[in-house]
């Protein structure tokens, strides 16, 4: 046999390998098998529609897993996604999966802000195809899922399904942290209403320091007590945290001017960071409350329920701390830090915009409710008088009386004294002789004893003493309040002082007047300015 | 008599007791090894150690292993698990995990890709197919933080292997059955060959 023969031979041999190589003999021959499964949300919350475009969240709302069980590669995948009416269609695209291979896409739809004009579950579908090759042939799968859209104020607790959940306070509350998404500090309304409630506390600068802090915050809460803000209880089942729940924006909760636990907490959250101060949601059995963060880091927890009963910030924020934060602290309780949660992605919807003055005709003034008048100005100017009062108290029949007109209350003066000057917590007006003084110390959500200290400590601290302190009772703008009667030493004589202390719609006031010992005069028209005395 | 000075100085009154009142940040340490075999799929053993306080607590709110898994393997999450067990550690105040991701790698084609979830992640060291990442993670709701050191162990043959955009980044050519280009020239070279041997060139003369 030549070596021409045995040469052809082996290039025979090669062509055939290469041949039988090149048609797959000896690679994985067979074709690839698409299995699948698909997964998809029941329902979605559109008043936290943004959390689920957000990848980094991982509110996925339909999740296909791909897998190859057969022997050859599946090529070119395309899964394309749309949510009816809601969502256009998205698609994503894998070029291979390999035998034994998994593919698990997951579904974030960009939701059309049009959801939250939804106010009830609406259904809708979510449209899945999978277009994908095996050995070059085209192959196709669609699958249609339902979904419920839930109304902009449906909030569900629990994400788990019933058969996965335990029911315990965790599993029952497992959406907690997407509360963040009702906590709107940029709301223009809720914007405004802090405002307000700054101006109601003479300006304030709450994210500057904590004394300003609490003073915004004390307006704030003022503001929603004058206007006759309350609680509500919730439905029963509230906390079962089956199915969705009403949850309420903080500007509905202005507009209602009431709200249960959560949406109080929301919304006082909310006014806290609107004016830069970090807060958290407190969430325990049965209930829920605010955390805010001072300036200098402390926390104080408020109750915000307690707005109901009309009590002082104050006594809110008291109340929180012996009681609530104690209660929460004893048992199982999540805590939501809204500015992470904001800063991860879970964000407030958009909401509809509202005129400029909405905050006028949903009746929030800042006068007392029930009041009416101008909010603006601190002295008042209008002359005339109230002559019949002014008679009958006998000071002087023929005097003519001026009427100062503050934000909170008005009460007379003689019309040739110079009108009373309002240093922003406290009005104040001094006789002719300088021998005259009378004063309204006033303070957002002071309590009673708040302002006696206040007032007693303000006399110390201007080196005057306490000689002598008589308590009592005495009649004040139509009730019964705590009033001391002081006796004074100034440095320079004896003083008599007769102070009353007492609260109303959230502020509390001490209506003080002094004059020197023994001036029967300067006493009885005291008493008479103190009977002018009138809440706005 | 002098104007009093009353300032809001009443209003610091629930301060002082206020600043007993401190969240804690809890924070977590944990420890992942991760291997990727050729289909992506990745085999995991994890451990979750905790303070003495923050374990005594996640028993009380995870009074079964089941709870935990849940948390991982339910119709929620974004991956695909198998053969999750999860074990307390009581002795160690920790829990330990095992389990396996299917689909973790993707294959994209020219490379595959793993991607670790969305959490911050810093690359520490890259030996051979072996690459170690710190990952930063919060937890309840921004209450706590789970710091993890991640061992990501790739395929034997993986090849051009990096840390991208909180992505590691590998090469692993998919043995197609068929079609190679290979035999293709094998052949060519042998049609030649025979072709060469075979058919007698012109100058030669007869």
């Amino acid at each position: 046999m030549n070596t021409k023969v045995i040469g052809s031979g082996v290039l025979v041999a090669l062509l055939a390998f290469s041949v039988i190589g090149y048609i797959g003999a000896f690679g994985e021959k067979g074709e690839g098998k698409l299995e699948y499964k698909v997964y998809a949300k029941e329902q979605i919350m559109s008043g936290a529609y943004k959390v689920y475009g957000n990848p980094r969240l991982g509110f996925w709302v339909a999740k296909v897993v791909l897998y190859n069980s057969g022997n050859g590669a599946i090529k070119n995948i395309k899964i394309k996604y749309s949510i009816d009416n809601y969502a256009s269609e998205t698609e994503k695209s894998y070029p291979i999966l390999v035998p034994n291979g998994t593919i698990v896409d997951l579904y974030y739809p960009i939701l059309s802000s049009e959801v939250t004009k939804l106010s009830a579950s609406t259904p809708s579908n979510i449209r899945i195809t999978i277009t994908y090759e095996v050995n070059g042939e085209k192959k196709e799968e669609s699958i249609t899922k339902p979904l419920n859209i839930l109304g902009v104020n449906d909030f569900v607790f629990s994400s788990l399904s019933p058969e996965e959940s335990t029911g315990s306070f965790y599993d029952t509350f497992s959406n907690a942290p997407l509360l963040a998404a009702w906590i709107t500090p940029s709301d223009p309304v809720v914007r405004e209403f802090a405002d307000m409630g700054n101006k109601l506390a003479g300006g304030a600068g709450a994210s500057l320091s904590d004394e300003e802090a609490i003073k915004s915050l004390s307006g704030m809460w003022a503001l929603a007590v004058m206007n006759g803000f309350s609680y509500k209880t919730e439905g029963e089942g509230y906390w079962t945290g089956k199915f969705s729940e009403h949850i309420m924006f903080p500007r509905d909760v202005i507009r209602d001017k009431s709200g249960t636990c959560v949406d109080l907490a929301l919304w006082f959250a909310s006014l806290a960071m609107s004016q830069g101060l970090k807060s958290y949601i407190v969430l325990m059995p049965e209930h829920a409350f605010p955390l805010i963060e001072l300036p200098s880091g402390a926390i104080i927890p408020v109750e915000a329920t307690a707005i109901n009963a009309g009590v002082s910030f104050q006594q809110a924020v008291q109340v929180g701390i012996e009681k609530t934060w104690q209660e929460a602290m004893s048992g199982p309780h999540i805590i939501i830090n809204i500015a992470e949660m904001h800063s991860e992605g879970i964000v407030p919807p958009e909401l509809p915009q509202l005129p400029a003055d909405i905050l006028s005709k949903w009746g929030i003034t800042l006068q007392p409710h029930g009041g009416g008048g101008a909010t603006g100005g601190t002295t008042g100017g209008v002359t005339g008088g109230t002559g019949e009062t002014g008679g009958e108290t006998g000071g002087d029949e023929q005097t003519q009386w001026n009427t100062y007109l503050g934000n909170y209350f008005s009460f007379d003066y003689p019309a040739d004294w110079n009108a009373p000057e309002d240093y922003g917590g406290y009005v104040y007006l001094l006789s002719p002789d300088g021998e005259f003084e009378f004063m309204i110390i006033y303070s957002q959500g002071a309590s009673v004893q708040d302002i006696v200290s206040a007032f007693e400590q303000s006399l110390t601290e201007a080196g005057i003493t306490i000689k002598d302190r008589q308590e009592t009772q005495a009649s004040m703008a139509g009730q019964t309040v705590y009033t001391v009667f002081y006796t004074l030493d100034t440095g320079y004589g004896d003083y008599s002082a007769v102070a009353r202390y007492f609260t109303a719609n959230g502020i509390g006031f001490a209506v003080v007047y002094d004059f020197p010992a023994g001036n029967d005069e300067y006493n009885q028209l005291g008493e008479y300015i103190v009977g002018t005395f009138k809440l706005r | 008599m002098k104007k009093f000075l009353v300032l809001f100085f009443l209003l610091l009154l629930p301060l002082a007791v206020a600043q007993e009142i401190k969240i804690v940040e809890y924070k977590i340490d944990g420890t992942m090894k991760v291997t990727i075999d050729e289909v992506g799929n990745a085999y995991v053993t994890e451990v979750w150690k905790f303070t003495p306080n923050l374990y005594l607590q996640m028993k009380q709110a995870y009074p079964t292993t089941y709870m935990i898994k849940r948390e991982f393997e339910n119709k929620r999450s974004d991956t695909e698990y198998k053969n999750m067990k999860i074990e307390w550690d009581d002795s160690n105040n920790q829990i330990k995990a095992t389990y396996i991701m299917l689909g973790a790698a993707v294959n994209k084609g020219s490379y595959w890709e793993f991607k670790l979830g969305e959490n911050d992640l810093t690359l520490s060291t890259q030996t051979g197919n072996t690459v170690v990442l710190t990952s930063v993670q919060p937890l309840f709701g921004g209450q706590g933080r789970l710091v993890e050191t991640i061992t990501v162990v790739l395929p034997e043959d993986a090849k051009n292997i990096r840390f991208e955009n909180a992505l590691i980044k590998y090469e692993l050519p998919y043995k197609e059955s068929g079609r190679n280009p290979i035999f293709l020239a094998l052949a060519g070279i042998a049609v030649i060959g025979l072709v060469l041997l075979n058919i007698p060139l012109k100058r030669e003369k007869p």
